[in-house]
């Protein structure tokens, strides 16, 4: 029996009405997970809370230690390494941070600045779990009528035979960190402090401004923030990983999110749990630390948006900024005369290539869509031409 | 909810002290040493019980079938009964043709269990108290695919000798079996884009050590590749160096001292030839293929003689292995590699078959009246 159109039609109706019946409605079932012994939550709720304990204790006494170090220093910069260092790459690194911390000072505050490089699970508790680790910590205040700002850099060493490597995780032209703009600016106002609290020391660590025409002004994360993906379906994953829910609103153009990726990078609300328990806030008001370096989604080029600030602006307005009280968008919003979500949404859009918000159809969709009419109109001529034949 | 068990006491305690807002927001130094003197000794017990726990956990998954048990040399091998004749075949002519020549001892074969099966009704087995290395083949599955199967697990059981050793760290290999193309080894040897493994090829066996990272490691990253090799290196490697992208950017831009920077850089945070490996010029498989014939060339007690010097580097338990110095295996090496050598350019003969059998086949197709046809 030869098939007729309407078999085909019939067929295909079939095959989708298959499909629905597995598919339609989709399943809220979660995979089944064999939850683990209760002994097993249990160790893993005191390695924790013992994790997290001895993270603070580690902070503590790594301030009790460099900060009296920074400030008994009457040099332009103390600076200080674990035992049995690289002799050589010691010398590099602090001929790189003494021109830093040159630079910084000139026509600034008088701040004692301090560089050190300490070991990973210095000065913890024997027999306790290490805790985070940020790639740099900052310590500033005043003490006895002095300002001072410590940047403390983690090094890892291999073994105990081998002599200490200085690589940290930052670059060794921002060594100062924050503590450049501290020695520039002074100490922030509760405005500055807030912003650096939640992230923004991240945005605040290069001193010079980044160079549109040059490779700072690029993003770790490539530019494949196309928001989706063939046929126009939703695209998961961005090129480096999932994206959270501000950052796609951000590069979508949108200054609200722009503005708390801006102001509060760590700790905006769609930041997975994984990132959240690995924030820095949960020392700072327990600890002396004040600020540590955390990642943005669009390293390198957002280190440099304080210094691009100045170099906009100018270095008063920043001063401004930095010294104000309040709240850190109403302080930039005075300072700068510009809503901090739009000026960094601009910023972003140079950066990335801003997809459209809302539903829409991107150029793989439409393609699609052309590809398939294309198709159908083939199989509708064949069908049209088997039909005039027989 | 749990019952009112110690064990769930214990759990509550663990919770009450774990809770966010048990830490106040100013701890001093003591306060924090008193809370982790309590909580200490709590976690070494616990971390015990954990892995108690999990043992237990992991034996209740245990599958229980009814096997046989074979010897066949050191192995061990777990059957479905009725599959034994068909396991001493495929398993003991892989063992006697492969492996009986050279290894006398290994301490993770000897404890490992192969469960092997070649059978229409495929079944899963585990167990938690011996590694089971699963060698399994539908019954269409060819003869050479389950021995293939085979010397995969027999060469996982061997790497893990080597764990641990500097020799399985620093001169990690891909496999500790025959290889399944030598030619295919050849290819990867004459591609390897670095001057040292050419030299090698044209004979010089002291290139040939340079070539696979056999030498101490000082200067070695200069010895194996020119600048321009070295550029093409991180050219290659590019997602390694993702936290410097201003530097990569001006490496692949011609910048060479840059690209030297960042190989410097890059390799100086890792101490260990371990992390280094990416950069040698004769990689993984073909770095297996000189492993596998220093223990072929060396016969009776081969690998006893590795394990005996993996602690040393890794020249030294080569040559241990295969009793020969440095040179002569390097030569002998070389000479085998070059017998590989294939006599098609890139398995030509087999594309070409394939591809005409496709274009008669579509002919045939065209050339068939059928009512599907447009015209």
């Amino acid at each position: 029996m030869a098939f007729r159109m309407r078999h085909w039609v019939g067929l295909a109706l079939a095959g989708c009405a298959a499909v629905a019946l597995r598919l339609v409605p989709p399943s809220e079932t979660p995979i089944p997970r064999e939850a683990p012994p209760q002994d097993v939550v249990y160790e893993r709720t005191l390695s924790a809370d013992a994790a997290l304990a001895n993270a603070r204790l580690r902070r503590i006494r790594l301030a009790a230690r460099l900060i009296p170090a920074t400030l008994a220093d009457g040099e332009v910069l103390a600076f200080g390494v674990p035992e049995h260092a690289d002799p050589v790459e010691f010398g590099r690194l602090h001929s790189d941070a003494l021109r830093a911390a040159r630079d910084a000072r000139a026509g600034g505050a008088d701040v004692a600045l301090g560089v050190f490089f300490f070991l990973y699970g210095e000065g913890g508790y024997a027999g306790a779990p290490t805790g985070v680790v940020f790639d740099a910590e900052y310590y500033f205040g005043e003490q006895d009528g002095r300002t001072y700002c410590v940047s403390a850099l983690p090094v890892f060493r291999p073994s105990v035979k081998t002599t200490v490597r200085l690589f940290s995780n930052v670059d060794p032209r921002n060594i100062l960190g924050v503590c450049q703009a501290v020695a520039r600016y002074g100490l922030p106002g509760e405005a500055a402090r807030t912003w650096l609290e939640r992230g923004g020391a991240a945005l605040a660590s290069a001193p010079t401004p980044s160079d549109p025409t040059h490779f700072t002004f690029i993003t770790r994360l490539g530019s494949g923030f196309e928001r989706r993906g063939f046929l126009g379906l939703p695209a998961l994953r961005g090129a480096s990983g999932p994206r959270t829910l501000v950052q796609e609103r951000c590069f979508a153009g949108l200054e609200d999110a722009c503005a708390t990726l801006f102001l509060a990078p760590s700790d905006e609300g769609s930041v997975g749990p994984l990132y959240r328990r690995y924030a820095p806030v949960g020392f700072l008001a327990s600890t002396p630390l004040s600020a540590a370096l955390t990642s943005t989604p669009l390293e390198p080029a957002d280190r440099h948006v304080l210094a691009d600030l100045a170099a906009e602006f100018g270095e008063e307005r920043v001063r401004r900024w930095w010294a104000a009280d309040g709240d850190p968008g109403a302080a930039f919003r005075d300072a700068f005369g510009v809503e901090p979500g739009a000026w960094y949404a601009a910023r972003v859009s140079r950066l990335v290539r801003i997809a459209e918000p809302g539903p829409g159809v991107t150029l793989n969709g439409i393609v699609g869509a052309f590809l398939i009419l294309t198709l159908g109109t083939l199989v509708g001529s064949a069908w049209a031409r088997r039909r005039s034949v027989a | 909810m749990c019952r009112l068990t110690p064990r769930c006491a214990a759990l509550v305690l663990a919770a009450v002290l774990a809770a966010p807002g048990a830490a106040p927001a100013q701890q001093t130094e003591q306060e924090l040493i008193q809370h982790l003197d309590t909580l200490v000794p709590l976690l070494k017990d616990a971390r015990r019980r954990a892995s108690a726990a999990q043992i237990t956990a992991r034996r209740a998954r245990d599958v229980h079938i009814p096997l046989d048990t074979l010897s066949i040399g050191p192995l061990t091998v777990l059957v479905v009964p009725g599959e034994g004749a068909a396991a001493q075949d495929v398993v003991g002519g892989v063992w006697e043709r492969d492996y009986a020549p050279w290894l006398d001892a290994s301490p993770n074969l000897a404890e490992d269990r192969i469960f092997f099966q070649w059978s229409a009704d495929v079944v899963e087995y585990s167990s938690s108290e011996f590694t089971v290395r699963v060698v399994q083949g539908a019954r269409w599955h060819t003869r050479g695919y389950m021995e293939t199967g085979v010397r995969q697990v027999i060469s996982q059981s061997l790497r893990e000798d080597l764990q641990r050793t500097p020799f399985g760290g620093d001169w990690a290999v891909s496999a500790v079996r025959p290889p399944d193309d030598p030619a295919l080894i050849y290819r990867q040897a004459v591609l390897a884009s670095s001057h040292s493994a050419r030299a090698c090829l044209d004979g010089d066996p002291a290139a040939c050590l340079t070539a696979f990272g056999l030498k101490p490691l000082d200067a070695l990253l200069a010895d194996q590749y020119t600048p321009e090799e070295r550029l093409l290196l991180v050219r290659r490697n590019g997602s390694l160096f993702a936290r410097a992208p201003v530097e990569l950017r001006a490496c692949v831009g011609g910048d060479l001292a840059e690209c030297d920077r960042l190989l410097a850089d890059m390799l100086g945070r890792y101490q260990s030839a371990q992390n280094r490996l990416w950069t040698v010029p004769f990689g993984a498989d073909v770095r297996a293929s000189l492993l596998w014939y220093a223990l072929v060339r060396g016969g009776e007690g081969a690998w006893g003689r590795l394990l005996a010097h993996a602690d040393e580097t890794a020249l030294a338990a080569l040559e241990a292995a295969s009793g020969l110095t440095a040179n002569t295996l390097m030569r002998e090496w070389r000479g085998w590699l070059l017998e590989s050598r294939p006599v098609r350019h890139a398995g030509l003969g087999t594309q070409v078959l394939k591809g005409s059998a496709w274009i008669l086949l579509l002919i045939a197709l065209a050339a068939r009246s059928t009512r599907w046809r447009f015209a």
